[in-house]
C-alpha cells in the first residue's frame, strides 16, 4: 500500500485518531430529547395541569364504569319512591327536612317505605329513578357529545385551515374572508336557529356544536401551516418530488398535530357547557333523556324542596369543566 | 386606516346580509303554509298569494323581508302575547338585559383588571396563587351554577336578597345576577391582564425604565397597564357572546323580564316570529360590538390595522 503523502510532508501514520472518552459527555438535558418528551416533563411539572388530568381520568372511568356496574338501571322507574334523599351508610342517614307552610319536617323515605334492599346513594328524582347511576350516565352523554363534536370540527377545520394555508394568496384570502363574515354569525343564533330546524337528540347538539366549532380549528390550522410551509425541510421534499398531497398530510400535518390536540382539548369544556346551557333552556336533549345538563334542568325544578336532585350533577359538571380547563392550559404551556 | 375601516364595515353588513338571508331560508323551508286549505279553489289562492305578495319572485320577497328586518319590523307574536308586534315585545326588554348585562361587563371587567394587576405584580407569591384559582373557577364554571348557587343559598336560604327580580326595586334585585354574571367575565379578563402584565414586566423598556428610577407606581400606571390593556380589548367581544349565552339562562332563574327569558319562552312556545327577532337582534348587538371594537383595536395599535385584523 502505497503512503499519501500531503502536501507538508507528513504521513498518514503520523496522525492517530484521538479517543478522549474521558472528556466526551452527553449532553443529558437535551440530548436527543423529542418534542413529545419535552412536553411530557413540562407538563408534570405543572400541578395544575396534573391534577386537572388525574381529575380526568377519574372522571371519564366513573362515567364509563358506574352506569355499568351500579346494579340500577338508569331509567327505570318506580313512582313510590320518588324523592328518595341520599344514604350514604355511616355518613348521612337518608333522611331530609323539608319545609312546609308551618315549618320544617324530617322526613326519612327509608324508614317510611322500608326500603332497607338498597341505599341510593345521591337520592331519586321525581321517577324514583337512582340519581348516582343517572349522573354518572349523563356526564357519559355529555363527554360523548363533546368528543364527537370535537373530533369533527378538528377533522373539517384541520382540513379547510391547511389547504387554506399551504394554498394562500387569492384562495387563502377568499376562505378566510368566509370564516370572518360567518365567525361573526354569534354561536348563540346559529344553535337556536339549528334546533328550531332539527329535532332535538343528540346528533342536532353535535351538528350545532360542531357548525361553529370547526372555525377556530380552521383557523389554529392555517396559522401552523403558514409557520412551518416555507421551512426547508418541506424545500427538500419538494425538490425531492413530492407532491402538495404528500407534503401537506405527511411533512406537516405531524408536526402541526400538537396545537390542533390541544386545541380540540379546548373545544372539549366548551361543548359541554353548550350541551348543558341547551338542555336548561330547553334546546337540548329532549325530556326523558339523561345528560348532565338535563339533569341540573330537572334539579332545578325541584332545588327549593329537594336540593340533593341538584347538588350532584352539579359538583360532576364543575369538576369536569375545571379538570377539562387545566388539562387545556396545562398543554397549551407543554406545547409552547 | 380608511381602508381598514371600510372594509371592517363591509364585512359587518355582509354578515348582516348573510343573517337575514338565513332566516329568510328557514321561514321559507318552514313546512306547510298558510293557505293550503282543500275548499279553497285555485283563483281564491291566486287572490290570497297576491294580497300578500306570496305570488312575487323569491328574490323581490327577500328584499321586502330585508328592509322589514332594517325597519325593526318583526310581524307579530302567533302566541306568547297574540297579535302584539314582536318589536314592542323587544323594546320593552331590552333595556333590562342591557342594564343588567351591562353591569356585569362594568364590574367584571374593573374586577378582573385588578386582580390581574394584583396577581402579575405578585407572582408566584400566595396571592398570585388565589387570584388563579378565582380565574379557573371564573373561566370554567358556567354563570348559570354560580345563579344557581346564589339564588338558592342568598335567596332562599338566608333570605339576604329577593329571591326573584323585581321592576319596583331593579337595584337590589338585579345584584345577584350580575353578580352571577360577572365572575365569569372577572376570570376571562384577570387571566389575560395577568398574562399581558407579566410580559410587560419582564419587556426590556420597563426594565430600562426601572434602571432611570422612575417609580413603580408610573411603572404600573404609565407603561404596564396601557401596554396591557390592548390585548384585553380583543376579549370583550367574546365576553359580550358569552354574556348573552348567560343572560338566556341567568334571566330564567332570577325571572327577570329581558330578551333572555323572552327567547327561552318563544322557544318552547315555538313563537317563530320572536325567535327570529331576537335571533337578529342578538346577531346585531353581536356584530357591532366586534366592530368597534376592531375600530378601536386599529386605533390603538396600528400594527392591527396594516396586517387586517385583531388577533385571532
Amino acid at each position: 500500500m502505497a503512503i499519501e503523502k500531503y502536501e507538508d510532508g507528513f504521513t498518514a501514520e503520523d496522525f492517530e485518531v484521538a479517543v478522549r472518552t474521558d472528556d466526551m459527555e452527553i449532553d443529558t438535558t437535551f440530548s436527543g430529547e423529542g418534542r413529545l418528551k419535552t412536553a411530557l416533563r413540562r407538563y408534570k411539572r405543572n400541578k395544575a395541569a396534573m391534577f386537572g388530568l388525574i381529575t380526568l381520568t377519574i372522571l371519564v372511568i366513573a362515567s364509563i364504569l358506574i352506569p355499568a356496574l351500579s346494579g340500577k338501571a338508569i331509567d327505570a322507574q318506580n313512582p313510590d319512591r320518588s324523592f328518595v334523599a341520599p344514604k350514604i351508610p355511616g355518613i348521612l342517614n337518608g333522611s331530609e327536612r323539608i319545609p312546609y307552610t308551618t315549618g320544617e319536617r324530617t322526613v326519612n323515605k327509608y324508614e317510611e317505605l322500608s326500603i332497607d334492599e338498597t341505599a341510593y346513594l345521591f337520592g331519586t328524582d321525581q321517577l324514583g329513578r337512582d340519581l348516582f347511576s343517572r349522573c354518572f350516565k349523563g356526564m357519559q352523554v355529555s363527554l360523548l357529545i363533546a368528543l364527537a363534536a370535537g373530533m369533527i370540527s378538528l377533522v373539517i377545520g384541520m382540513n379547510y385551515g391547511m389547504i387554506s394555508g399551504y394554498i394562500g394568496g387569492k384562495t387563502d384570502l377568499i376562505m378566510q374572508q368566509i370564516v370572518d363574515v360567518l365567525s361573526s354569525i354569534p354561536t348563540l343564533v346559529v344553535v337556536t336557529l339549528l334546533m328550531l330546524v332539527f329535532k332535538p337528540g343528540i346528533s342536532s347538539i353535535i351538528i350545532a356544536i360542531m357548525l361553529t366549532g370547526w372555525m377556530e380549528m380552521s383557523i389554529i390550522a392555517r396559522a401552523q401551516v403558514f409557520k412551518l410551509k416555507d421551512r426547508e425541510y418541506i424545500l427538500a421534499a419538494r425538490t425531492l418530488g413530492a407532491g402538495d398531497f404528500f407534503i401537506l398530510f405527511r411533512e406537516i400535518l405531524p408536526n402541526i398535530f400538537e396545537s390542533l390536540v390541544t386545541e380540540l382539548m379546548v373545544s372539549i369544556p366548551t361543548a359541554i357547557f353548550f350541551e348543558t346551557f341547551l338542555s336548561f333552556v330547553g334546546l337540548g336533549l329532549p325530556v326523558g333523556s339523561c345528560s348532565l345538563g338535563r339533569l341540573i334542568s330537572e334539579g332545578f325544578d325541584n332545588c327549593l324542596i329537594h336540593p340533593y336532585t341538584l347538588i350532584p350533577p352539579m359538583i360532576l359538571l364543575v369538576l369536569l369543566m375545571i379538570s377539562a380547563n387545566l388539562v387545556a392550559e396545562g398543554l397549551k404551556d407543554a406545547f409552547e | 386606516m380608511v381602508k381598514y375601516t371600510i372594509k371592517k364595515i363591509l364585512i359587518s353588513v355582509l354578515s348582516l346580509i348573510l343573517i337575514i338571508f338565513i332566516l329568510f331560508m328557514l321561514m321559507e323551508l318552514m313546512p306547510g303554509s298558510p293557505f293550503n286549505d282543500e275548499k279553497l279553489s285555485e283563483e281564491q289562492k291566486q287572490v290570497l298569494y297576491e294580497a300578500y305578495g306570496l305570488d312575487k319572485p323569491v328574490i323581490y320577497r327577500f328584499g321586502v323581508y330585508m328592509i322589514n328586518m332594517l325597519h325593526g319590523d318583526f310581524g307579530d307574536s302567533y302566541s306568547i302575547s297574540v297579535n302584539t308586534p314582536v318589536a314592542s315585545l323587544i323594546s320593552t326588554r331590552l333595556p333590562v338585559s342591557m342594564q343588567v348585562g351591562g353591569a356585569a361587563m362594568l364590574i367584571g371587567s374593573i374586577a378582573g383588571l385588578a386582580l390581574g394587576f394584583l396577581a402579575a405584580f405578585n407572582r408566584g407569591k400566595a396571592m398570585d396563587v388565589i387570584c388563579m384559582i378565582i380565574s379557573i373557577l371564573g373561566v370554567s364554571v358556567p354563570s348559570y351554577i354560580f345563579a344557581i348557587l346564589l339564588n338558592y343559598y342568598v335567596g332562599f336560604r338566608w333570605k339576604a336578597l329577593p329571591l326573584l327580580y323585581d321592576f319596583r326595586i331593579p337595584v337590589r334585585t338585579s345584584i345577584m345576577p350580575v353578580i352571577a354574571l360577572s365572575i365569569g367575565v372577572m376570570g376571562v379578563v384577570m387571566k389575560f391582564t395577568r398574562d399581558e402584565a407579566t410580559m410587560v414586566l419582564k419587556s426590556d423598556y420597563v426594565l430600562f425604565a426601572r434602571s432611570q428610577g422612575i417609580s413603580e407606581k408610573e411603572i404600573l400606571f404609565g407603561y404596564v397597564l396601557r401596554n396591557s390593556m390592548i390585548p384585553v380589548i380583543t376579549v370583550m367581544a367574546m365576553l359580550l357572546v358569552s354574556l348573552l349565552t348567560g343572560s338566556l339562562v341567568t334571566e330564567r332563574i332570577f325571572s327577570i323580564p329581558g330578551i333572555g327569558a323572552l327567547l327561552t319562552t318563544a322557544i318552547t312556545a315555538n313563537d317563530y316570529n320572536v325567535v327570529i327577532a331576537l335571533s337578529f337582534v342578538y346577531a346585531v348587538i353581536y356584530v357591532a360590538a366586534r366592530l368597534v371594537l376592531d375600530l378601536v383595536y386599529g386605533l390603538i395599535d396600528p400594527r392591527i390595522r396594516v396586517s387586517g385584523g385583531a388577533g385571532k
